[in-house]
């Protein structure tokens, strides 16, 4: 929202020599953000209003003609113009040079230059409305004419700025900061706020007496809806329609809005002035004067001052005439009974209506005005009174002939202002140090509360602006008094509290030991990505419609899916980085979603349960050449050593545990028999759509799952007494052979064999076709004594029996 | 000369050669010289049996002490020269190896200090579901259908009407549900905004939730706690600016800025020449709130604060784009 610093001035006098940006800046430490203070006057810099002497054609163009014009202090200048509206004695707005303008209202500002035009001199320009920044408020017939201030009473050189009343200077303040503060909608409700904070006095709004009659029929309101809490109705005859005179409609040009006729203005002035949106009806489109507030029908057409026709449904609330509806409350008019050229009675409408309604119509239909940004934050029912006093005590002065026929008031439920009573040491101890109870009742004395205090207790009535759910509580006065006072002046103090220890927390700890082990240990490097897939999940990774959580609205079509797996975002970045790297290995950990029920209730009833989502961990390796699975393999077993996770097995998807789509030699982890994850190669076809050769080995395993089976009991084995004996056997086994049917024969045919683990294996010339040989180290020890060789000697000899006899497998000799 | 005085007169002469030898060819002749089958001391040695008795004993004694000295020294200087030799081969400005290793995500580096921070300070660190209900996201902290305040926050909500939390205040409410009064805690998470992004904004980021509950909590030390862990996470002391802001499940409810750490608060362009940044919001726990949480506000109160930890990783490295959070690219994951 745009305030003008000189219509707040009109209110409070503030302290002399404040600056603009002092002023925005206390507003934004007691009250509300102010983004930006714009001094309006900047943009009018080197410009003046001129006179024109006389008009000489141009030697070299027939459509431009060289003004003589008087730019003050008695200079007479020549300016090359091509001003089609241009004569003798006109008042023009001069650019002089130095200054900034827009050509022909388009593209940057640009920095105007002393200069020859078609051979002739040029000191500056005349300014057409759309190359100053002011087509709003000099509507230009045709693009080549100038603006005419000759209803201007000014001498000429006087700054541009100053002679049209613009020179002032507007705060932007975030209307995010206002959301829970409907008084602040408008002018004087800011105004308030600079009383209290600098301690003037707050001026009246100039408002005459009105008569209203409920009896009358001129004008009648039938209001059958609790969603209009008040509603005022002025009849109006004798108003001109026309343009606005200048005061008015560069007041609301400052603040960015567009004037369109003196009615219409009017009510967007004491909109902006007060906070309260007005309407105003061509009263010939309500026939006998009689105005009814109703919730439309379903379906209902209205036709809109948009220019569109919406259908409405029973929650919209529309103010109707005895046939159709000519205004959606408090959102927008309708096209029909808009103020016109031709209209000569006016009914005014300044009323209260429901903010949640007001909100609902507005977002369902997408129709955000300035008035509904103002009534669906809750507006003081008190206001539509103020409002209508308002508008009727300018329309009296706009026009000589006006007369005001009838007003009414429908207001069956006045509002009851809050009283809330506070007690000073509550509100010390909320603010953290002592407040004097005089300066708190000051403080709100000065916001229009009116306050009674007794001992320590302050009886509080809040005014009707602030009554409409702004302030309802104890907490309420504290914020007050507290901005007021200024946050700036309360002592920062640590709390003091008893101590207690916060519960031990295993997951967390577990995620920072993994993260550590996968960074430092496997050299792989932590990813985020968006939580979000597209179809591929179902076509190339194998989930069904009804596990998968869809988005209502999704960012973008290839987003629509919370991912139920972290391996399509992981396998992407593997490949995208491969474009510059020879190798990466990344590591994720983050929620999956599957719209099953998870632990997470969704009220504190827990009768329903939100969609499942644990954490998933999953790492990948990509790499031009390397063959990666056994070091992906690794990577898990290495992290199952560090946690000291012992009873794991792995187990080739086949039989017990199904092949997933999109996976080759899957292999399940196992821990105390339940499945973890499981590593595996991605099929060809999810690589290929990356157009990157690139050989790729991903694990995706839930972390949930192994959190829940990590205990950590480990515990240290007493270090051997005697020595182990290392043997390194080379022994030719068939090809078809495994790895682990070897250490069980080695296993069962010796009880001193500790630890047997590979370190070669061989296929080449002097190995039979259809074999490999096998190279491996078997440590032999006895927990009883020390060994010796020929005891040694006999193990290995019932070693190779057993693995010639079970697999075939003999000893290689050379 | 007497024998004895010409021997130490060979050892002093020898010892004097010895210093300016720095090559191992020179000590080889060196020795040849001094100790050789033909040096003088040799020759001397083997004159020394035709002596008198008496010279014969005190010669064989100087001589042999003299030959061993000669031969330690030499000894000596071998294997420092040879030490030498071997230094000379090592390149010293040759790069290191360096053991291979990878890269935490700078939100998870952050992030840990800031738990590490909360934690010293007797801090629970909490966690709660990403996808949330509408009840938990917005009712139960104060924020009604249909009121203005859900605007504030644009939501991504799936098919089955859930919401993907648009803050990590939701915690708070489940926090105070799971564990009752008194209580701290801070709950890191990811939240999700439906607005398009750009080098400052992106639809996924993360938030930190602070929430502390306890008899006679003040806004005077919610401000002592933000300038405690915001000076920490910066190690430098930043002041802290209170000024009123809005939100429905605080009240009162304030903007907390904090000294534009870019020019120290001097007036920059990041900080619109105000010096000062816009950090987090918070303020004291509604009444409300506490009551959705099963908490007494009778009994209790707290604060609360939330803020991006995104934007305080971009200012504490100096990230000029927040969507290099998310795009996987290890260029960027390397620098951490």
């Amino acid at each position: 929202m745009k305030v003008a610093l000189s219509w707040l001035e009109k209110f409070v006098q503030l302290p002399p020599n404040l600056s603009a940006k002092e002023i925005a800046e206390a507003l934004t430490l007691s009250t509300v953000e102010v983004e930006e203070v714009v001094d309006l006057s900047e943009q009018f810099n080197n410009m003046v209003v001129g006179k024109i002497v006389e008009i000489k054609p141009h030697p070299n163009a027939d459509k431009l003609r060289l003004a003589m014009t008087d730019i003050g202090g008695g200079e007479i200048k020549q300016i090359v113009c091509g001003g089609t509206n241009l004569f003798t004695g006109m008042l023009v707005a001069v650019a002089l040079p130095g200054s900034f303008v827009k050509w022909h209202g388009q593209g940057d500002l640009v920095k105007l230059e002393k200069a020859k035009i078609r051979g002739e001199e040029s000191f500056g320009m005349i300014c057409a409305a759309e190359e100053i920044g002011l087509a709003d408020l000099f509507p230009q017939a045709t693009g080549t004419e100038i603006i005419n201030l000759s209803f201007l009473e000014v001498e000429p050189g006087t700054p541009l700025g100053k002679a049209l009343s613009l020179d002032d200077f507007v705060l932007e303040i975030d209307n995010k900061s206002l959301t829970n503060r409907p008084d602040l909608w408008g002018h004087y409700g800011i105004a308030r706020e600079l009383s209290a904070i600098y301690q003037v006095d707050l001026g009246k709004v100039p408002v005459d007496r009105i008569n209203i009659d409920n009896k009358s029929n001129i004008l009648r309101v039938n209001i059958k809806s609790s969603d209009c809490r008040r509603y005022l109705g002025a009849m109006v005859q004798g108003v001109k329609v026309g343009p606005s005179p200048w005061w008015l409609a560069s007041q609301l040009f400052k603040v960015g809005i567009r004037p369109i006729n003196n009615i219409v203005d009017l009510t967007n002035y004491v909109m902006l002035e007060l906070g309260q949106p007005l309407h105003a009806f061509d009263a010939s489109y309500i026939p006998g004067g009689d105005i009814v507030v109703r919730p439309a029908n379903s379906d209902e057409p209205f036709q809109a001052l948009d220019g569109k026709e919406y259908k409405l449904s029973a929650t919209d609330l529309v103010i109707a005439n005895h046939k159709q509806p000519i205004a959606l409350a408090g959102i927008i008019g309708g096209a029909d009974s808009a103020i016109s050229d031709v209209t000569s009675a006016v009914i005014f409408e300044s009323a209260n209506f429901d903010p949640v309604t007001i909100r609902r119509s507005s977002k369902r239909l997408g129709i955000r005005t300035d008035s509904s940004a103002r009534f669906e934050k809750g507006l003081d029912p008190e206001l539509a009174y103020l409002g209508m006093r308002r508008v009727l005590t300018l329309v009296s002065k706009l026009f000589d002939e006006v007369k005001i026929e009838a007003v009414v008031d429908n207001y069956l439920e006045p509002l009851q202002p809050a009283v809330i009573t506070v007690n000073l040491d509550f509100l010390n101890k909320k603010i953290g140090q002592e407040i004097d109870i005089s300066e708190a009742a000051d403080i709100l004395r000065r916001l229009d509360f009116s306050t009674k205090v007794k001992g320590k207790t302050m009886e509080i009535k809040v005014p009707t602006w602030r009554s409409t759910g702004d302030i309802s509580l104890p907490e309420d006065i504290v914020e007050e008094v507290a901005r007021i006072l200024g946050y700036g002046n309360i002592r920062p103090s640590l709390p003091i509290v008893k101590l207690y220890p916060p519960p031990p927390d295993r997951m967390r700890k577990l995620k920072r030991q993994i993260k550590n082990y996968l960074t430092f240990s496997a050299d792989l490097t932590e990813v985020l990505s968006y939580p979000f897939v597209d179809e591929v999940v179902k076509d190339k990774w194998g989930f069904n419609d009804g596990d998968l959580v869809y988005l209502q609205n999704p960012i973008a079509s290839n987003l629509n899916i919370l991912r139920p797996t972290l391996l399509p975002n992981l396998l992407k970045f593997l490949l995208d980085n491969m474009r510059w790297q020879e190798q990466v290995g990344l590591f994720e950990i983050g929620r999956v979603f599957r719209y099953q029920p998870s632990e997470w209730p969704r009220t504190p009833k827990g009768d329903s349960f939100l969609p499942w989502q644990d954490y998933h961990l999953a790492f990948g390796l990509a790499g031009k050449s390397a063959e990666y699975y056994l070091r992906a393999k690794g990577i898990v077993e290495g992290l199952l050593d560090y946690l000291h996770i012992s009873d794991y097995k792995w187990q080739e998807a086949g039989d017990e545990f199904a092949v997933e789509m999109g996976k080759t030699l899957q292999l399940y982890l196992l821990i105390n028999n339940e499945n973890i994850g499981s590593i595996f190669i991605p099929n060809q076809d999810l690589i290929k759509a990356y157009d990157i050769e690139s050989e790729v080995v991903m694990g995706e395993f839930n972390f949930n799952i192994l959190a829940r089976n990590y205990h950590s009991q480990h515990q240290y084995t007493p270090l051997p007494k005697y020595p182990s004996v290392v043997y390194d056997l080379a022994v030719i086994f068939p090809s078809e052979v495994k790895w682990e049917e070897i250490v069980g024969v080695i296993k069962s045919a010796s009880n001193l064999a500790r630890k047997i683990y590979p370190f070669d294996v061989y296929h080449g010339k002097q190995i039979p076709a259809g074999h490999k040989s096998i190279a491996f180290t078997i440590e032999f020890a006895d927990p009883d004594k020390t060994l010796t060789s020929s005891e040694v000697e006999a193990e290995i000899k019932n070693i190779l029996k057993l693995l010639d006899e079970k697999l075939g497998g003999k000893l290689r000799q050379n | 000369m007497d024998i004895v005085e010409e021997i130490k007169e060979i050892a002093r002469r020898a010892k004097e050669q010895v210093e300016k030898i720095n090559s191992a060819s020179d000590l080889l002749s060196w020795e040849k010289s001094v100790l050789g089958r033909k040096s003088r001391l040799s020759q001397l040695m083997r004159n020394i049996k035709d002596l008198p008795l008496e010279q014969r004993r005190e010669a064989g004694h100087i001589a042999n002490q003299v030959k061993q000295e000669l031969q330690e020294i030499a000894a000596k200087l071998k294997s420092s020269l040879q030490q030498a030799e071997k230094q000379k081969q090592v390149d010293v400005t040759w790069p290191g190896e360096k053991p291979q290793r990878g890269h935490l995500h700078p939100v998870s580096l952050v992030q840990r200090e800031l738990e590490d921070i909360f934690a010293s300070l007797g801090f629970i660190i909490e966690d709660g579901p990403e996808l949330e209900s509408e009840y938990y996201n917005f009712d139960a902290l104060n924020i009604p259908a249909y009121h203005p305040a859900r605007d504030m926050q644009d939501t991504f909500f799936t098919v089955g009407g859930d919401v993907l939390r648009t803050h990590t205040s939701p915690i708070q409410v489940r926090a105070m549900q799971k564990y009752g009064a008194p209580l701290r805690l801070i709950a890191p998470g990811r939240v999700f905004r439906y607005e398009a992004s750009d080098a400052s904004h992106d639809f996924v980021f993360h938030q930190v939730e602070g929430l502390m509950i306890d008899k006679d909590i003040s806004i005077a030390n919610l401000i002592a706690i933000a300038k405690e862990f915001l000076s920490r996470i910066f190690t430098q002391d930043v002041e802290v600016r209170v000024r009123p802001g809005f939100f429905p499940f605080v009240e009162p409810g304030f903007e907390m800025d904090l000294t534009c750490i870019l020019c120290q608060g001097k007036g920059c362009s990041a900080c619109k020449r105000t010096g000062w940044m816009e950090f987090m919001g918070a303020g004291l726990v509604h009444p409300r709130v506490l009551e959705a949480g099963g908490i007494d506000p009778q009994e209790f109160s707290g604060f609360a604060f939330g803020f991006g930890l995104d934007r305080l990783i971009m200012l504490k490295y100096r990230i000029d784009d927040i969507r290099l959070f998310h795009s996987g690219d290890v260029r960027f994951l390397q620098q951490f």
